[in-house]
């Protein structure tokens, strides 16, 4: 891997926003293979650029396959215990050597990770009471809640920190809002950005079942190869970018 | 190595065991909760069903034992092993793979006498193995819950309390943290209320919410709790003598043979009285250790939050460092687990239980 490789989202809005950031520190993407190609070259800089989704963008970085990338905080935290993030504030509590650190904030793609119970839990307003209710059903019924999610490092980490233990993750698939409806899960953890999709469903916001407030970053891999050429195009594409 | 640890434990005949190294993940997970998952070695089969490799040998061996009681097993059965287990490491250091040897004691009097005998047996093994001197950490989990009962807290406030306690949390910041609690609204709204009133404006509640989404909860589950709440309001910390009295039972760090007039003292001090059972069973326990005076302790501590985060034990427990000081990670450990078998197979089978166990490959490099 000898060229600086930069790798961005294949699809949707993530992709306008990310093309139009680039296009914005003096950078055109020029696609190839037309708009279904995976392929693309910057004009002026000696990089091969991906497109990738935000998930394998996450998981190249933290391999060390690409040089950056930009992708969701959301992704980069569930898939790495060892990201370095000064923006967002969450932190898994170990001692990893870090493997990926996040450059630069981009401000679009926001989104919140929260837990969600239903709405019908009138007792339930805080992270205080969803303990006592996880401990509680535990000690009456020799089970545990279950949360449905995609982001079971995300929920672990917080919930140790908030002293949960007495609850099973059931991993999400599909629809994970729809998990309590179904009778598949007790609450969730899942990105909402209005609360509109939790409350079509029955459930609510707690006051601080806030787990984190995701953004799209530009983000380096720490456990890559830099070539010289590939040094020399970073430091061309970071003093445009950061 | 090995050999020479399991002859030890098996000196009296009690029966070798070889239990299953696979188990189905849902009973560490729902033993322990997901906390323990960063710690399992885990994987689904064709169906989707998902699996784990054993993380310690007691789990198996209590699985085992609960059939045989279920089978009409009666009375004591000691039981020795000397297996792999497979555990994730917490530091990159430590092998993801090893071998415990050790015992595991079933159906015996609970008593300091009984607590003797294992800790001794653990000694001696590792003595008669070649290991010259350990430090030893004592710890005894029963403790401080025990104080939390006598304090006559709220049910609720103490129940927080002690499992802030095994978390390994720091009570203080625990009860500082967003209390749980009522809205304003709504605890006016039940303020005074009989449980059938509460219960039938719990149901318009959420009647009113339009909402069947419970979960697993009943709304007499959320009925119980919110009376509960409205008893309780306001009472997440203890009053200030509660408080103090719990802190310096949280935080006692001193010799064994200290440790029941430090406890007894707090007691004495605060007019608990009923802890003294408690406290006797203490003293008798590490009055027999001293007097022991086992070749093997270097040096030995009693703190009351020590193995607070094991999952199992509930009692008395223990664990041997080797003194050269290559690493901090135990060469042997043990303790007393009665709850274990009881939680286990749903309150079907509640008998005591004590064990010990040693790690070869660390026993070695003791030696």
């Amino acid at each position: 891997m000898s060229q600086l490789r930069i790798a961005i989202p294949s699809k949707g809005r993530l992709k306008d926003n990310a093309g139009a950031w680039l296009e914005g520190c003096g950078f055109t993407l020029r696609q190839q293979g037309g708009e279904r190609g995976y392929r693309a070259a910057i004009e002026g800089l000696n990089a091969d650029v991906m497109f990738l989704s935000a998930q394998e963008i996450a998981n190249s970085l933290i391999n060390g396959t690409i040089h950056f990338g930009i992708t969701g905080q959301d992704l980069l935290h569930e898939s790495s215990y060892a990201v370095t993030d000064r923006f967002s504030g969450f932190t898994h509590n170990n001692t990893y050597q870090p493997v990926v650190v996040v450059l630069k904030p981009l401000e679009f793609g926001n989104s919140k990770v929260v837990l969600a119970v239903p709405r019908a839990w009138i007792d339930v307003t805080s992270m205080s009471d969803f303990e006592e209710v996880t401990a509680q059903y535990l000690t009456n019924n020799g089970r545990r809640l279950r949360v449905a999610t995609k982001y079971n490092a995300l929920t672990r980490t917080f919930f140790e920190a908030h002293g949960i233990v007495a609850y099973r993750i059931v991993d999400s698939v599909g629809a994970t809002e729809a998990a309590p409806a179904s009778g598949t899960a007790d609450a969730i953890v899942d990105i909402t950005s209005t609360g509109a999709t939790l409350e079509a469903n029955g459930l609510k916001l707690i006051r601080d079942g806030l787990i984190l407030s995701s953004q799209a970053v530009l983000a380096k891999s720490l456990s890559t190869n830099w070539s010289k050429e590939a040094k020399l195009s970073a430091e061309t594409f970071l003093d445009a970018v950061t | 190595m090995g050999t020479s640890l399991i002859n030890y434990f098996g000196a009296d005949e009690n029966t070798f065991v070889d239990p299953p190294s696979i188990l189905f993940a849902s009973i560490p997970l729902e033993l322990s909760g997901e906390t323990v998952r960063s710690r399992l070695c885990t994987f689904r089969d064709q169906e989707g069903d998902e699996y784990a490799l054993r993380p310690d040998l007691t789990l198996p061996i209590a699985l085992d034992e609960i059939e045989k009681r279920e089978n009409g097993k009666k009375g004591t059965d000691t039981v020795h092993y000397s297996a792999r287990a497979w555990r994730l490491p917490a530091e990159s250091i430590y092998p993801l793979e090893f071998t415990q040897v050790g015992f595991e004691v079933f159906g015996a009097e609970s008593s300091a006498e009984q607590d003797f005998i294992a800790f001794k047996k653990v000694c001696d093994a590792a003595h008669n193995a070649g290991v010259n001197q350990v430090a030893v950490e004592f710890g005894d989990l029963a403790v401080f819950p025990a104080f939390v009962d006598a304090l006559g807290l709220k049910k609720n406030q103490a129940e927080k309390i002690k499992r802030v306690f095994r978390q390994a949390r720091d009570v203080d910041e625990a009860l500082k943290a967003v209390p749980s609690g009522l809205s304003v609204e709504l605890k006016s709204k039940f303020k005074g209320m009989s449980k059938d009133k509460a219960k039938s404006v719990v149901h318009d509640l959420v009647k009113e919410i339009a909402s069947d989404v419970l979960g697993s909860r009943s709304i007499d589950d959320i009925t119980k709790r919110v009376i509960e709440m409205v008893d309780e309001s306001g009472s997440d910390r203890p009053s200030g003598s509660a408080y103090e009295i719990l802190n310096e039972v949280l935080w006692i760090d001193v010799f064994p043979e200290q440790a029941a007039d430090t406890l007894s003292e707090i007691a004495k001090a605060s007019g608990l009285k009923k802890l003294q059972p408690m406290i006797d069973n203490v003293a008798k326990r590490f009055d027999a250790i001293v007097e022991a005076k086992l070749p093997i302790i270097f040096e030995s501590t009693f703190r009351t939050p020590f193995g607070r985060r094991f999952n199992y034990y509930d009692g008395f427990v223990f664990e041997l460092i080797d003194i050269a000081a290559r690493s901090t990670a135990p060469l042997g450990a043990g303790g007393r687990y009665d709850g274990l078998l009881s939680s286990l197979s749903n309150g079907a089978v509640n008998e005591t239980a004590i064990g010990g166990v040693l790690r070869p490959d660390r026993v070695e490099e003791a030696c």
